[in-house]
């Protein structure tokens, strides 16, 4: 089965990045971050095709993936690895039936919710959040480690946790078999990233 | 583009009266072909189901139906076009997603940007706002009749005037050979949309 080739997602969040945005990804990926989602949903369409043009090209000089939040139009512009839904966006069913061969990444929120993804075709899910979160009224109640549990014994295929995570928290989520992390806070707000991403990297054995 | 010569854009919230698919129905109905959703509050969900929805209806009646800005929903609804603003994604980037049999319109405010869409491969250009309008806050003045008609002059894609056109100063917006006026307010907004619109094709026809 296909697999995503990264543990450490790295969602960005231009509004409490530490340096101007650009640089904060940058630092991030020579730390050695391999996957980069953008998401900022209050760009204007020409501002999000700006950032995104120029993430991918950063990205793609340190061999990264990038994933984009919700706009096939900005995906497939850009040629990103992965279109992210969130769990109430247009379903994976209607962005296949447009374009088959476009990777999915899912938001859900429940078993009900990670099986419907896995069966409609989504080649990795963001299950959380897993820990209460400052930005955890977007998010809903924390979901707990249980949860991120049986989610991964419910699908085959990759579940990463999100909400609230760090380090330590990361170490906890992959022994319940989480494929991964997906990282906001953490390393957006960080400014020593090498030593923020050292951390992650000695807990997920590769990034 | 013929028979086009009226491009209504569908708007909820200077009318309360009517969704946007009840509008596309009393539109396409009474004799228009040319329909803009234009909607900045929906989330990406709400946009594509209510511009699925509003595809069936432009089809039934062999109306094309623009997509304001997002190029996502444009690709997923199958609707016929975009219509891009300042803010949103550049014609040439729009034209790589979406090939040269939809329609791409660009929106201008000086006679420059009119010839800069033209040069970029618009396919057609609204110019304006010609006259105060309500629909959109506007800080600028309006254009006035003569400004339109140098535009009109000196580009060769459509033109199509728009702001604060209503029927009893449409003769003279046609009087500068503009290929058509786009209405929102105008007919949105009045008291009944369907004779609004009969009158509006009825003088627009004569001309």
């Amino acid at each position: 089965m296909y697999s995503p080739d990264f543990r450490l997602l790295l969602i960005t969040d231009r509004k409490n990045s530490y340096h101007p945005i650009l640089k904060q990804v940058e630092e991030c990926l020579k730390a050695g971050v391999r996957a980069v989602q953008l998401r900022e949903k209050d760009l204007t369409t020409g501002e999000l095709i700006f950032l995104a043009k120029k993430l991918r090209n950063v990205t793609s000089k340190y061999k990264a993936k990038f994933i984009i939040n919700e706009r096939i139009d900005v995906a497939m512009l850009v040629e990103a690895d992965y279109l992210h839904l969130p769990s109430s966006s247009i379903d994976i069913e209607d962005i296949k039936c447009f374009n088959k061969k476009i990777r999915i990444g899912k938001s859900v929120h429940s078993i009900q919710e990670a099986i419907r993804a896995e069966k409609s075709g989504a080649d990795y899910l963001l299950f959380g959040p897993i820990f209460s979160t400052p930005n955890k009224k977007r998010f809903g109640k924390p979901q707990g480690l249980n949860s991120l549990k049986e989610i991964n014994l419910s699908v085959k295929i990759p579940v990463y946790a999100v909400g609230g995570i760090n380090s330590s928290r990361a170490r906890k989520c992959m022994g319940v078999g989480a494929e991964g992390v997906a990282v906001i806070r953490d390393l957006m707000c960080s400014e020593n990233l090498k030593q923020r991403v050292g951390e992650y990297k000695k807990i997920l054995n590769k990034l | 583009m013929k028979s086009c010569k009226l491009y209504v854009i569908t708007d909820v919230n200077i009318q309360k009266k009517y969704s946007h698919v009840e509008l596309s129905e009393i539109l396409c109905k009474n004799g228009v072909k040319l329909i803009q959703f234009r909607d900045k509050l929906m989330n990406t969900k709400e946009l594509f189901q209510t511009a699925k929805k509003m595809k069936i209806i432009c089809e039934k009646y062999k109306a094309k139906l623009i997509i304001n800005d997002r190029v996502d929903i444009a690709m997923l609804s199958g609707a016929d076009g975009v219509h891009l603003g300042k803010d949103d994604m550049s014609v040439k980037d729009v034209r790589k997603l979406l090939g040269k049999n939809k329609i791409i319109g660009g929106t201008a405010h000086s006679l420059k940007e009119a010839i800069d869409a033209e040069k970029d491969g618009a396919d057609y250009v609204g110019y304006g706002h010609i006259f105060p309008t309500q629909t959109k806050l506007k800080s600028d003045k309006p254009k006035g009749i003569s400004k339109l008609k140098e535009v009109v002059d000196k580009v060769s894609i459509a033109v199509y005037a728009i702001g604060g056109i209503i029927h009893s100063n449409i003769e003279e917006v046609l009087s500068t050979g503009v290929y058509g006026v786009a209405v929102s307010g105008g007919i949105i907004n009045t008291k009944n949309v369907k004779s609004s619109v009969r009158n509006f094709l009825r003088i627009l026809n004569e001309s």
